[in-house]
């Protein structure tokens, strides 16, 4: 996947959401950091209008590092297996009542992974089919 | 005289769990039935949390394999092989030819033994006693070839970070050829005795379905996918597992893009004769050289997601280093969590006489769950 059509792609459409695209570690599947802001609508149009439509949400994890709940989606497409993308975004941990935006109206498979994610990190889901 | 009387029944309410032996392992069912058909399912997760990513994260790059092996111990080599993988991605070490092809043939007998005992619960639930223990005679012999290499039957902690903790012991390699002979065979016998067999057909097809957007959309991987006709297997596209040398070949089963008990368990005795072919294959042309290499020097800051293809579909190992004597962060995801979501479905609209079998159908391990 090339970073730089990924990158041109996503910042005419969410322009000022997209804070960095880059490779995910040592892999060459790039990693695309999200506002939480944008988060949905980005998830939305990735699922389904992008350059590979990415309907497969593999695993979401979430990790307490440098004062930040990173929180990181491993997207697949059905279609072309072989080819991921990551899809990341951070809440700061300094304040009283951390949101987490829900993704299970994009991906089903969210709902899992979330309410984990709200156990561990005392945090509340909001957004389209949430509980709350 | 005419008068009109109207019945008006609730739907009963019943728990199960959280130990019963409809269940396979420690969880809660809360089912509503609408006289035998249950109406609506209810799941409690949580009763066997053992926080072991947390403590994979407090111990060192060595001992966080033998955690590993927790995740589920009846088939510890997956667990372990996701965990070193993506150490040795951030590390950037290159795993001996010998080691990859111990690691691949570990994963295939796991695999087989995994099926087996699939098989055996399956069977079970339907008093199908005679083939039960036709697997567990089979899966035995796996065992014994584990004891033989590792010293253990399960919890194995073989994989090591750079390779495997010591090389093929003496005998293994000709009593995993013989294994790799007779599977063939079982495989025809267990087409026979459970595939083409009227009680098990009668009582499994068309039973627990779920079909392929179910499935896909609850992010549904391995031997559930392929038993609705999906061909999705990290075998075939992950390259670095080092699948793409040998002959195999992925089967699919299910009709119409559904899959039901019937096509579950189909799907799995096809994969046993396809991963014997595969430790056939690597027995006979086992590379030569280490087994394993030896770490130099600490892991560095980075972090890795690596993917492989469990028995029971894609399981995933996210690990961050900051540099230090141990990860920093990991993180599973297993094809049981998302399984587990999809039970409600499959058993929505079934009789009560057919819980366990949905249950046991859908291969579910809450050690996976309840990590």
């Amino acid at each position: 996947v090339e970073l730089a059509a990924i990158k041109s792609e996503l910042e005419k459409r969410f322009s000022g959401s997209i804070l960095q695209v880059r490779y995910f570690g040592r892999s060459k599947e790039p990693v695309v950091w999200v506002s939480p802001g944008s988060l949905f609508e980005v998830s939305q149009y990735i699922k389904t209008n992008s350059l590979h439509v990415l309907d497969w949400l593999e695993s979401v994890t979430a990790s307490n590092i440098g004062g930040t709940v990173l929180v990181t989606y491993f997207l697949r497409s059905t279609q072309k297996p072989a080819s991921q993308l990551v899809l990341r975004v951070s809440y700061p941990t300094h304040k009283s009542s951390m949101k987490l935006v829900s993704l299970k109206a994009v991906w089903n498979a969210a709902a899992r992974f979330e309410s984990d994610i709200e156990k561990k990190y005392e945090m509340i889901s909001f957004g389209l089919g949430s509980d709350s | 005289v005419s008068y009109s009387e109207t019945l008006i029944t609730d739907l009963s309410t019943m728990e199960i769990g959280p130990f019963h032996p409809y269940l396979p392992m420690p969880m809660k069912l809360q089912i509503q039935t609408d006289g035998e058909v249950i109406a609506k399912v209810k799941i409690g997760t949580g009763l066997g949390y053992k926080g072991l990513e947390d403590h994979i994260a407090r111990a060192s790059w060595a001992q966080g394999v033998v955690y590993c092996d927790r995740l589920d111990p009846e088939a510890a080599t997956f667990g372990e092989w996701a965990y070193v993988m993506a150490v040795e991605e951030i590390a950037e070490m290159e795993v001996p030819k010998r080691a990859k092809a111990i690691r691949i043939l570990m994963a295939e007998l796991t695999r087989i033994s995994e099926h087996l005992l699939f098989l055996s619960e399956v069977a079970k639930t339907i008093q199908a006693n005679t083939v039960s223990h036709f697997f567990c005679r089979d899966r035995e012999k796996i065992l014994d070839l584990f004891e033989l290499l590792t010293g253990a039957r399960f919890s194995l902690a073989y994989f090591r970070v750079g390779g495997v903790a010591h090389d093929i012991s003496e005998g293994f390699l000709e009593r995993a050829i013989e294994l790799a002979e007779i599977v063939p065979h079982r495989v025809r016998e267990y087409r026979e005795l459970l595939l083409n067999n009227y009680v098990f057909k009668i009582r499994a097809k068309n039973v627990g379905n779920l079909d392929l957007f179910t499935i896909r959309n609850g992010g549904g991987s391995g031997c559930l996918a392929r038993s609705a006709g999906v061909l999705l297997d990290e075998r075939l596209y992950n390259q670095s597992l080092g699948y793409s040398q040998f002959d195999f070949r992925v089967p699919t089963t299910g009709r119409n893009g559904k899959s039901d008990v019937y096509s579950r368990v189909e799907v799995r005795i096809e994969e046993i004769y396809e991963s014997a072919k595969i430790v056939r294959q690597i027995v006979e042309d086992i590379p030569s050289g280490p087994h394993r290499i030896d770490r130099t020097g600490r892991v560095p800051t980075g972090e890795a997601y690596k993917t492989l293809e469990c028995a029971r579909g894609l399981l995933g190992c996210h690990l961050i280093s900051e540099g230090g004597e141990g990860p920093a962060f990991v993180q599973f995801s297993t094809p049981s969590m998302l399984n587990l979501d999809m039970l409600p479905k499959a058993l929505e609209g079934q009789f009560l006489q057919d819980l366990a079998l949905i249950v046991s159908s859908l291969d579910i391990r809450m050690a996976e769950v309840d990590r």
